[in-house]
Protein backbone atom coordinates (compact mmCIF):
# COMPACT_ATOMS: atom_id res chain seq x y z
CA UNK A 1 0.00 0.00 0.00
CA UNK A 2 1.84 3.46 -1.02
CA UNK A 3 1.28 6.60 -0.20
CA UNK A 4 -0.02 7.99 -3.24
CA UNK A 5 -2.99 5.81 -2.97
CA UNK A 6 -5.77 8.36 -2.42
CA UNK A 7 -4.00 10.85 -4.88
CA UNK A 8 -4.07 8.05 -7.58
CA UNK A 9 -7.36 7.03 -7.03
CA UNK A 10 -8.86 10.34 -7.32
CA UNK A 11 -7.13 11.32 -10.49
CA UNK A 12 -8.46 8.20 -11.72
CA UNK A 13 -11.80 7.32 -10.62
CA UNK A 14 -13.57 9.50 -13.63
CA UNK A 15 -13.41 6.18 -15.84
CA UNK A 16 -14.81 3.96 -13.71
CA UNK A 17 -13.36 1.33 -16.11
CA UNK A 18 -10.45 -0.43 -15.84
CA UNK A 19 -9.03 -3.36 -17.73
CA UNK A 20 -8.89 -6.64 -16.05
CA UNK A 21 -6.11 -8.49 -16.74
CA UNK A 22 -6.16 -12.16 -17.17
CA UNK A 23 -2.77 -13.87 -18.10
CA UNK A 24 0.57 -12.73 -20.25
CA UNK A 25 0.96 -14.98 -23.07
CA UNK A 26 2.95 -14.92 -26.26
CA UNK A 27 1.73 -12.54 -28.90
CA UNK A 28 0.28 -14.79 -31.10
CA UNK A 29 -3.71 -15.57 -32.61
CA UNK A 30 -5.83 -16.13 -30.02
CA UNK A 31 -9.50 -17.09 -30.67
CA UNK A 32 -11.00 -15.36 -27.36
CA UNK A 33 -14.71 -15.02 -29.28
CA UNK A 34 -17.87 -15.23 -26.71
CA UNK A 35 -18.38 -18.61 -28.68
CA UNK A 36 -16.14 -20.36 -26.42
CA UNK A 37 -17.14 -18.95 -22.83
CA UNK A 38 -20.77 -18.86 -21.76
CA UNK A 39 -22.56 -15.84 -21.36
CA UNK A 40 -22.96 -15.97 -17.54
CA UNK A 41 -18.41 -15.83 -17.79
CA UNK A 42 -18.69 -12.68 -19.89
CA UNK A 43 -20.98 -9.83 -19.34
CA UNK A 44 -22.19 -8.43 -22.57
CA UNK A 45 -19.80 -5.93 -24.40
CA UNK A 46 -16.64 -7.49 -22.06
CA UNK A 47 -15.35 -9.80 -24.46
CA UNK A 48 -11.77 -10.57 -23.78
CA UNK A 49 -8.94 -9.55 -26.14
CA UNK A 50 -5.32 -9.20 -26.75
CA UNK A 51 -2.97 -6.30 -26.16
CA UNK A 52 0.03 -6.93 -27.19
CA UNK A 53 3.51 -5.67 -27.25
CA UNK A 54 7.36 -6.82 -27.45
CA UNK A 55 6.22 -10.15 -28.66
CA UNK A 56 4.20 -11.04 -25.24
CA UNK A 57 0.46 -10.42 -25.17
CA UNK A 58 -1.75 -9.44 -22.17
CA UNK A 59 -5.40 -11.40 -22.13
CA UNK A 60 -7.89 -8.50 -20.96
CA UNK A 61 -11.13 -7.50 -21.01
CA UNK A 62 -13.36 -3.98 -19.95
CA UNK A 63 -14.34 -4.26 -16.10
CA UNK A 64 -16.38 -1.78 -14.28
CA UNK A 65 -14.31 -1.19 -11.39
CA UNK A 66 -17.57 -1.31 -8.78
CA UNK A 67 -17.45 -4.93 -9.64
CA UNK A 68 -14.34 -5.30 -7.73
CA UNK A 69 -15.70 -2.77 -4.91
CA UNK A 70 -18.58 -4.99 -4.67
CA UNK A 71 -16.48 -7.86 -4.26
CA UNK A 72 -14.00 -6.65 -1.94
CA UNK A 73 -17.20 -5.65 0.08
CA UNK A 74 -18.61 -9.13 0.44
CA UNK A 75 -19.27 -10.75 3.69
CA UNK A 76 -18.41 -14.21 3.56
CA UNK A 77 -17.76 -16.16 0.30
CA UNK A 78 -20.57 -17.74 -1.32
CA UNK A 79 -21.17 -19.89 -4.78
CA UNK A 80 -23.63 -17.51 -6.10
CA UNK A 81 -21.65 -14.11 -4.71
CA UNK A 82 -19.38 -11.77 -6.59
CA UNK A 83 -16.07 -13.13 -5.86
CA UNK A 84 -17.07 -16.53 -7.08
CA UNK A 85 -18.07 -14.95 -10.23
CA UNK A 86 -15.09 -13.29 -10.70
CA UNK A 87 -12.90 -16.14 -9.52
CA UNK A 88 -14.95 -18.34 -12.43
CA UNK A 89 -14.15 -15.83 -15.17
CA UNK A 90 -11.00 -15.48 -14.16
CA UNK A 91 -10.36 -19.33 -14.51
CA UNK A 92 -12.71 -19.50 -17.89
CA UNK A 93 -11.25 -16.63 -19.49
CA UNK A 94 -7.69 -18.18 -18.37
CA UNK A 95 -8.76 -21.50 -19.86
CA UNK A 96 -9.79 -20.57 -22.91
CA UNK A 97 -6.54 -19.04 -23.75
CA UNK A 98 -4.38 -22.06 -22.26
CA UNK A 99 -6.57 -24.22 -24.57
CA UNK A 100 -4.70 -22.95 -27.45
CA UNK A 101 -1.15 -21.59 -26.18
CA UNK A 102 1.60 -21.32 -22.95
CA UNK A 103 0.25 -18.85 -20.75
CA UNK A 104 1.12 -17.38 -17.30
CA UNK A 105 -1.98 -16.54 -15.29
CA UNK A 106 -2.15 -13.25 -13.16
CA UNK A 107 -3.43 -13.22 -9.96
CA UNK A 108 -6.87 -12.32 -9.53
CA UNK A 109 -8.22 -8.97 -9.00
CA UNK A 110 -5.20 -7.34 -11.41
CA UNK A 111 -6.83 -4.50 -13.03
CA UNK A 112 -5.01 -1.30 -15.40
CA UNK A 113 -5.92 1.60 -15.68
CA UNK A 114 -5.81 1.78 -20.15
CA UNK A 115 -4.37 0.50 -22.91
CA UNK A 116 -1.60 2.18 -21.91
CA UNK A 117 -0.80 1.14 -18.75
CA UNK A 118 -1.48 -2.22 -20.43
CA UNK A 119 1.04 -1.50 -22.27
CA UNK A 120 3.55 -0.18 -19.43
CA UNK A 121 3.07 -3.46 -17.92
CA UNK A 122 3.91 -5.61 -20.75
CA UNK A 123 7.06 -3.46 -21.49
CA UNK A 124 7.88 -4.44 -17.55
CA UNK A 125 7.64 -8.14 -17.95
CA UNK A 126 9.98 -9.23 -20.63
CA UNK A 127 12.84 -11.93 -19.71
CA UNK A 128 11.70 -13.56 -16.81
CA UNK A 129 7.82 -13.90 -18.58
CA UNK A 130 9.40 -15.32 -21.60
CA UNK A 131 11.54 -18.08 -19.60
CA UNK A 132 8.24 -18.73 -17.43
CA UNK A 133 6.72 -19.35 -20.56
CA UNK A 134 8.86 -21.74 -22.13
CA UNK A 135 8.75 -23.20 -19.06
CA UNK A 136 5.36 -24.59 -19.28
CA UNK A 137 4.16 -24.69 -22.80
CA UNK A 138 3.22 -28.33 -23.17
CA UNK A 139 2.44 -28.70 -19.60
CA UNK A 140 -0.48 -28.66 -16.85
CA UNK A 141 -0.59 -28.20 -13.38
CA UNK A 142 -1.85 -30.71 -11.17
CA UNK A 143 -2.75 -29.91 -7.20
CA UNK A 144 -1.98 -33.07 -4.55
CA UNK A 145 -2.89 -32.76 -1.07
CA UNK A 146 -2.37 -35.15 1.31
CA UNK A 147 -4.15 -35.18 4.85
CA UNK A 148 -5.07 -37.66 7.79
CA UNK A 149 -8.39 -39.44 6.71
CA UNK A 150 -9.61 -38.69 9.65
CA UNK A 151 -8.58 -37.20 13.37
CA UNK A 152 -10.32 -39.93 15.59
CA UNK A 153 -8.03 -42.91 13.69
CA UNK A 154 -4.55 -41.11 15.25
CA UNK A 155 -5.19 -41.69 19.12
CA UNK A 156 -3.79 -44.95 19.78
CA UNK A 157 -2.59 -43.74 23.28
CA UNK A 158 -5.87 -41.95 23.98
CA UNK A 159 -8.41 -45.57 23.71
CA UNK A 160 -9.60 -46.54 26.99
CA UNK A 161 -7.52 -49.62 27.53
CA UNK A 162 -9.76 -52.86 28.38
CA UNK A 163 -7.38 -54.01 30.62
CA UNK A 164 -7.51 -50.76 32.85
CA UNK A 165 -9.27 -52.44 35.87
CA UNK A 166 -6.60 -54.86 35.95
CA UNK A 167 -3.63 -52.65 35.66
CA UNK A 168 -5.49 -50.04 37.92
CA UNK A 169 -3.17 -51.23 41.20
CA UNK A 170 0.18 -51.22 39.17
CA UNK A 171 1.96 -48.17 38.60
CA UNK A 172 4.74 -49.81 36.40
CA UNK A 173 2.57 -51.41 33.99
CA UNK A 174 0.81 -48.63 33.80
CA UNK A 175 3.76 -46.55 32.63
CA UNK A 176 5.05 -49.74 30.60
CA UNK A 177 1.95 -49.44 28.54
CA UNK A 178 1.69 -45.69 27.89
CA UNK A 179 5.33 -45.80 27.05
CA UNK A 180 4.77 -48.74 24.40
CA UNK A 181 1.69 -46.29 23.33
CA UNK A 182 3.78 -43.28 22.90
CA UNK A 183 6.32 -45.33 20.92
CA UNK A 184 3.43 -46.71 18.62
CA UNK A 185 2.36 -43.37 17.90
CA UNK A 186 6.05 -42.10 17.21
CA UNK A 187 6.53 -44.91 15.10
CA UNK A 188 3.35 -44.42 12.90
CA UNK A 189 4.36 -40.64 12.47
CA UNK A 190 7.86 -41.85 10.67
CA UNK A 191 5.76 -43.98 9.19
CA UNK A 192 3.63 -41.44 7.80
CA UNK A 193 6.32 -38.60 7.30
CA UNK A 194 8.29 -41.23 5.60
CA UNK A 195 5.58 -41.70 3.12
CA UNK A 196 4.56 -38.60 2.66
CA UNK A 197 8.19 -37.41 1.48
CA UNK A 198 8.70 -40.74 -0.64
CA UNK A 199 4.83 -39.54 -2.70
CA UNK A 200 6.33 -35.90 -3.09
CA UNK A 201 9.76 -37.49 -4.34
CA UNK A 202 8.07 -39.72 -6.71
CA UNK A 203 5.59 -37.21 -8.17
CA UNK A 204 8.31 -34.70 -8.24
CA UNK A 205 10.16 -37.18 -10.59
CA UNK A 206 7.31 -37.58 -13.19
CA UNK A 207 6.95 -33.31 -13.32
CA UNK A 208 8.88 -30.86 -14.30
CA UNK A 209 8.53 -28.83 -11.54
CA UNK A 210 7.21 -27.93 -7.89
CA UNK A 211 5.93 -26.47 -5.16
CA UNK A 212 5.43 -27.39 -2.01
CA UNK A 213 3.00 -24.35 0.20
CA UNK A 214 2.92 -24.50 3.89
CA UNK A 215 0.82 -27.64 5.05
CA UNK A 216 -1.09 -26.38 7.43
CA UNK A 217 -3.76 -28.50 8.84
CA UNK A 218 -2.61 -31.29 5.75
CA UNK A 219 0.75 -33.12 5.47
CA UNK A 220 1.37 -32.00 1.89
CA UNK A 221 0.01 -29.22 -0.04
CA UNK A 222 1.51 -29.72 -3.49
CA UNK A 223 1.23 -28.18 -7.42
CA UNK A 224 3.14 -29.92 -10.02
CA UNK A 225 3.73 -28.82 -13.31
CA UNK A 226 3.57 -31.58 -15.45
CA UNK A 227 4.14 -32.34 -19.35
CA UNK A 228 1.37 -33.28 -20.91
CA UNK A 229 2.77 -36.52 -22.55
CA UNK A 230 3.63 -37.92 -18.90
CA UNK A 231 0.14 -36.74 -17.06
CA UNK A 232 -0.60 -40.84 -17.76
CA UNK A 233 2.13 -41.71 -15.58
CA UNK A 234 1.59 -39.04 -13.24
CA UNK A 235 -1.89 -40.13 -12.47
CA UNK A 236 -0.96 -43.63 -11.97
CA UNK A 237 1.60 -43.30 -9.54
CA UNK A 238 -0.60 -40.76 -7.59
CA UNK A 239 -3.43 -43.82 -7.80
CA UNK A 240 -0.77 -46.61 -6.85
CA UNK A 241 0.52 -43.87 -3.80
CA UNK A 242 -3.18 -43.29 -3.00
CA UNK A 243 -4.04 -47.01 -1.77
CA UNK A 244 -0.45 -47.31 0.41
CA UNK A 245 -1.63 -44.19 1.63
CA UNK A 246 -5.03 -44.86 2.37
CA UNK A 247 -4.11 -48.02 4.37
CA UNK A 248 -1.75 -45.55 6.40
CA UNK A 249 -4.75 -43.10 7.20
CA UNK A 250 -3.76 -40.89 4.76
CA UNK A 251 -6.20 -39.27 2.04
CA UNK A 252 -4.30 -38.36 -1.35
CA UNK A 253 -6.62 -35.43 -2.74
CA UNK A 254 -5.72 -34.54 -6.39
CA UNK A 255 -6.91 -31.85 -8.59
CA UNK A 256 -6.67 -30.85 -12.02
CA UNK A 257 -5.43 -30.20 -14.43
CA UNK A 258 -5.24 -26.74 -13.88
CA UNK A 259 -3.77 -23.91 -15.97
CA UNK A 260 -0.14 -22.90 -14.81
CA UNK A 261 -1.28 -20.94 -11.45
CA UNK A 262 1.33 -21.88 -9.08
CA UNK A 263 4.13 -21.52 -11.62
CA UNK A 264 3.49 -18.15 -13.14
CA UNK A 265 6.14 -16.44 -11.19
CA UNK A 266 9.60 -17.22 -10.35
CA UNK A 267 10.01 -20.12 -8.57
CA UNK A 268 12.10 -19.05 -5.25
CA UNK A 269 8.81 -16.18 -4.88
CA UNK A 270 6.30 -18.76 -4.85
CA UNK A 271 6.77 -21.68 -2.58
CA UNK A 272 7.92 -21.92 1.30
CA UNK A 273 10.21 -25.15 -0.21
CA UNK B 1 -38.05 -22.19 -10.84
CA UNK B 2 -35.75 -20.48 -7.75
CA UNK B 3 -34.06 -23.92 -6.86
CA UNK B 4 -30.66 -22.99 -4.69
CA UNK B 5 -27.80 -24.12 -6.59
CA UNK B 6 -26.16 -27.17 -4.66
CA UNK B 7 -23.43 -25.88 -2.56
CA UNK B 8 -19.98 -26.99 -4.01
CA UNK B 9 -17.68 -25.52 -1.64
CA UNK B 10 -15.08 -27.56 -2.51
CA UNK B 11 -14.67 -26.92 -5.77
CA UNK B 12 -15.15 -22.52 -5.21
CA UNK B 13 -12.34 -23.64 -2.83
CA UNK B 14 -10.06 -25.03 -5.23
CA UNK B 15 -10.55 -23.00 -7.11
CA UNK B 16 -10.01 -19.73 -4.75
CA UNK B 17 -6.91 -21.60 -3.77
CA UNK B 18 -5.26 -21.54 -7.24
CA UNK B 19 -6.47 -18.02 -8.60
CA UNK B 20 -6.42 -15.83 -5.33
CA UNK B 21 -2.53 -16.43 -4.12
CA UNK B 22 -1.01 -17.56 -7.35
CA UNK B 23 -0.31 -15.99 -10.23
CA UNK B 24 1.46 -13.33 -12.09
CA UNK B 25 1.89 -10.32 -9.49
CA UNK B 26 2.41 -6.67 -10.68
CA UNK B 27 3.07 -3.98 -8.75
CA UNK B 28 4.11 -0.31 -9.82
CA UNK B 29 2.16 2.38 -11.36
CA UNK B 30 0.33 0.91 -13.90
CA UNK B 31 -1.98 -0.68 -11.31
CA UNK B 32 -4.69 1.46 -10.57
CA UNK B 33 -4.04 1.72 -6.99
CA UNK B 34 -7.70 1.64 -5.33
CA UNK B 35 -7.26 0.59 -1.74
CA UNK B 36 -9.91 -1.94 -2.20
CA UNK B 37 -8.19 -3.85 -4.49
CA UNK B 38 -4.94 -3.76 -2.69
CA UNK B 39 -6.97 -5.13 0.15
CA UNK B 40 -9.00 -7.69 -1.48
CA UNK B 41 -5.69 -10.04 -1.40
CA UNK B 42 -5.86 -9.99 2.39
CA UNK B 43 -9.32 -9.88 2.73
CA UNK B 44 -9.54 -12.95 0.17
CA UNK B 45 -6.58 -15.10 2.16
CA UNK B 46 -8.59 -14.73 5.25
CA UNK B 47 -12.26 -15.63 3.49
CA UNK B 48 -10.14 -18.39 1.78
CA UNK B 49 -9.26 -19.97 5.56
CA UNK B 50 -12.66 -19.67 6.65
CA UNK B 51 -14.38 -21.35 3.75
CA UNK B 52 -11.88 -23.92 4.18
CA UNK B 53 -12.64 -24.36 8.17
CA UNK B 54 -16.45 -24.76 7.61
CA UNK B 55 -15.45 -27.26 4.24
CA UNK B 56 -13.74 -29.59 6.90
CA UNK B 57 -16.75 -29.59 8.98
CA UNK B 58 -18.97 -30.77 5.99
CA UNK B 59 -18.48 -34.27 3.90
CA UNK B 60 -15.44 -34.87 2.45
CA UNK B 61 -15.39 -34.81 -1.25
CA UNK B 62 -14.47 -38.74 -2.97
CA UNK B 63 -11.80 -39.55 -4.91
CA UNK B 64 -11.87 -36.56 -7.98
CA UNK B 65 -12.82 -38.17 -11.60
CA UNK B 66 -10.05 -36.43 -13.29
CA UNK B 67 -7.67 -38.56 -11.61
CA UNK B 68 -9.16 -41.22 -13.86
CA UNK B 69 -8.63 -39.68 -17.32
Amino acid sequence: MTSGTHERSAREAPSRHGLYVYAVTEEVDLDLSGSRLSDSDIPAGTVPRLIAGTGLALVVSDIALDTLQEVTAEEEVTEGGGLARLARRHDAVVRVAFEQTAVLPMRLGTVVADERAALDLLAGLDETARGLLSTVRGHREWGVRLRLASTTTGGGDSRPSRFSGATAGSGTEYLARRRAALTAAADRDRTRRAMVAATDEALSLLSTCGVRRAAGDTLLDAAYLVAMAREGNFLAEAQRRETKLGANGILLEITGPWPPYSFARPLREVGDG
Amino acid sequence: MAEPVPMRANDLVDLLDRVVDRGVVVNGDVIISLADIDLIRLDLRLLLTAVQRSMQAGPQRPVPGEGSG
